[in-house]
């Protein structure tokens, strides 16, 4: 790590170790031209123990390698998503009565790369907080508009989709559109970013999108269906896989995990600002949003 | 590597008996049980219903009898079952809901009995409720539990007996009663002083063998034991003084 992070090493952000681990990999440096090692051995077996048994478990569990006497081989991947539902400090969306809190929201305290631990932040203290808002907002309001209607709408049209797609006889298996999905994202809207596969990725994701159309129930039996789950799921990872590759490919610069390959440096002047994505006649519509600065300026990461 | 998966199978809603199918599965990879079952799913029969979240052995929802062993599915590797045979049935002593998947609903129940909170004295402190490094030493191990359900599932008491608590959620007792922080008073806690609570426990271990953390819950209801004597005791001699 003392080509990538100096002063931090291992424990520099998570960005940027991930990139300096799969560097390596990429430069021919890796095991099996696929992992790098973590060594904890010089922790000591009480350390190890005390501190850090839930890694030591997982280790044993999963890759039969104990941490107190083999390093461990280890190699990037999605863990946090940054960003999501817009909204304000009282976790409140643009929607009336629709709160979001966790991984899903984005209060923007996170910024373009979370530190490790604060998602307890969103668990602890933004959990707290959307639940007391939206309880209050329940009490206060005399309800929406037609909302029983609404509802009762939105629920019917999912039914007839589910029913459609239960009646097909054959189509695509929603566990195959998944596995390309996942890597699309992964390949070309991962860790380092450019704009040919970017651009190349949102084309594959509309047609994914189109493949999805003809997408079928197989197992004839709904009760506790996966399938039925992952297809409904399915929907909704098509429009975030979207907005987060459309998101990246406009916004030319490095920032955090971001990372463009294309357009290395961070870019203030233009880009300290963050995007917001609506859906508008059925398409993505970008806007922005100037970000707050109070404290803190903001300042080059050196680490 | 070529394996049968045999795997029970069960819908309460139709006209059938439980019935062991046959799936036979290759792979040349290093697979966990779970992926196993998702692959034969996926590719074999997408009716077959099985709980699963994490995939990392945090969330408890994988517990199943994999060759006759209590285990999580997704941290059990395949190749170290060392058999071809691989025989996969649901956790027993609870009603099956579909195939491997369970009604969880009176395992959590015996949880929320014994109210698995800390229950604080006085007003909330600002800085919160801190607690010393060996005071959670000596709760750690409880804190572990999962709530996977394995352990009520292999209890022999909890199966013939609906009153009794269950191993999961009387060592989850112990672990709020000695922790310094909760001040849940005596009379709540010593509901347990009964045989559907700490004296139900027939000391066969079945828990502390197939917890799949290490939890040991039988430590926890042997301990639970001795401070409800103790507690006991001391009010007796208070008593009469």
């Amino acid at each position: 790590m003392e080509d990538y992070a100096a002063s931090s090493m291992e424990l520099a952000p998570r960005d940027i170790v991930a990139r300096a681990i799969q560097t390596e990999i990429d430069n021919g440096n890796g095991f099996e031209s696929q992992y790098v090692h973590l060594d904890l051995r010089h922790l000591g077996e009480r350390k190890i123990k005390k501190r850090l048994p839930g890694i030591r478990e997982i280790s044993i569990n999963f890759a039969g390698l104990d941490p107190i006497d083999t390093p461990l081989p280890i190699q990037p991947a999605q863990h946090y998503s940054m960003g999501g539902i817009d909204v304000d400090i009282h976790c409140a969306s643009r929607v009336e009565g629709f709160y979001a809190a966790g991984e899903c929201a984005c209060v923007s305290t996170h910024g373009a790369n979370r530190l490790g631990g604060n998602s307890l932040l969103e668990t602890v203290v933004f959990g707290k907080i959307a639940g007391e808002e939206a309880a209050h907002w329940v009490k206060g309001s005399s309800g929406l508009k037609d909302e029983e209607k609404h509802l009762l709408d939105a629920a019917l049209e999912v039914k007839k989709k589910i029913e459609e797609r239960q009646k097909r006889e054959a189509g695509e298996k929603v566990h195959r559109l998944l596995s390309r999905l996942k890597l699309i994202m992964s390949d070309q809207v991962g860790l380092f970013r450019n704009k040919k596969d970017l651009a190349q990725a949102l084309e594959m994701i509309g047609e994914l999108r189109q493949d999805y159309q003809r997408v079928f129930i197989s197992g004839k039996c709904l009760r506790f269906s996966q399938e039925l789950v992952n297809i409904i799921e399915f929907e909704s990872m098509l429009d975030l896989a979207e907005v987060i590759t459309l998101g990246a490919l406009n916004r030319e610069e490095t920032r955090g995990s971001h990372y463009r390959l294309d357009f290395k440096e961070r870019n203030d002047k233009d880009w300290l600002k963050h995007t917001l994505v609506a859906l508008k006649d059925g398409k993505p519509q970008i806007s922005y949003k100037e970000v707050q600065i109070t404290k803190y300026e903001p300042k080059a990461r050196q680490y | 590597m070529k394996y049968t998966f045999r795997i029970l199978r069960f819908d309460p809603l139709k006209a059938e008996s439980p019935y062991f199918q046959d799936f036979i599965y290759e792979t040349e990879e290093t697979k966990t049980t779970l992926e196993a079952l998702m692959d034969i799913r996926n590719e074999q029969d997408c009716s077959l219903a099985f709980r699963y979240s994490c995939r990392e052995a945090i969330c408890g929802s994988c517990g199943m009898v994999i060759n006759g062993r209590f285990e999580l599915a997704c941290r059990t590797m395949i190749d170290s079952l060392k058999s071809s045979v691989i025989v996969i049935e649901p956790l027993p002593n609870l009603e099956i809901q579909k195939d491997l998947v369970v009604d969880m609903e009176p395992f959590f129940e015996t949880v929320r009995k014994i109210q698995p909170y800390v229950f604080p004295e006085g007003e909330v402190l600002d800085k919160g409720y801190r607690i010393e490094d060996k005071e959670m030493e000596r709760i750690f191990q409880y804190i572990n539990c999962i709530l996977c359900g394995c352990c009520y599932s292999a209890c022999p008491v909890a199966s013939r007996d609906e009153r009794y608590l269950g191993p999961a959620a009387l060592a989850k007792l112990y672990r709020f009663v000695r922790d310094p922080r909760d001040k849940r008073p005596f009379s709540e806690w010593s509901k347990v002083n009964t045989e559907g609570g700490v004296w139900g426990c027939d000391t066969v271990f079945k828990c502390n063998e197939v917890c799949p953390k290490d939890v040991r819950p039988a430590d926890g209801i042997e301990a639970l034991r001795r401070k409800l004597v103790l507690e006991k005791t001391k009010r007796l001699f208070r008593l009469k003084r």
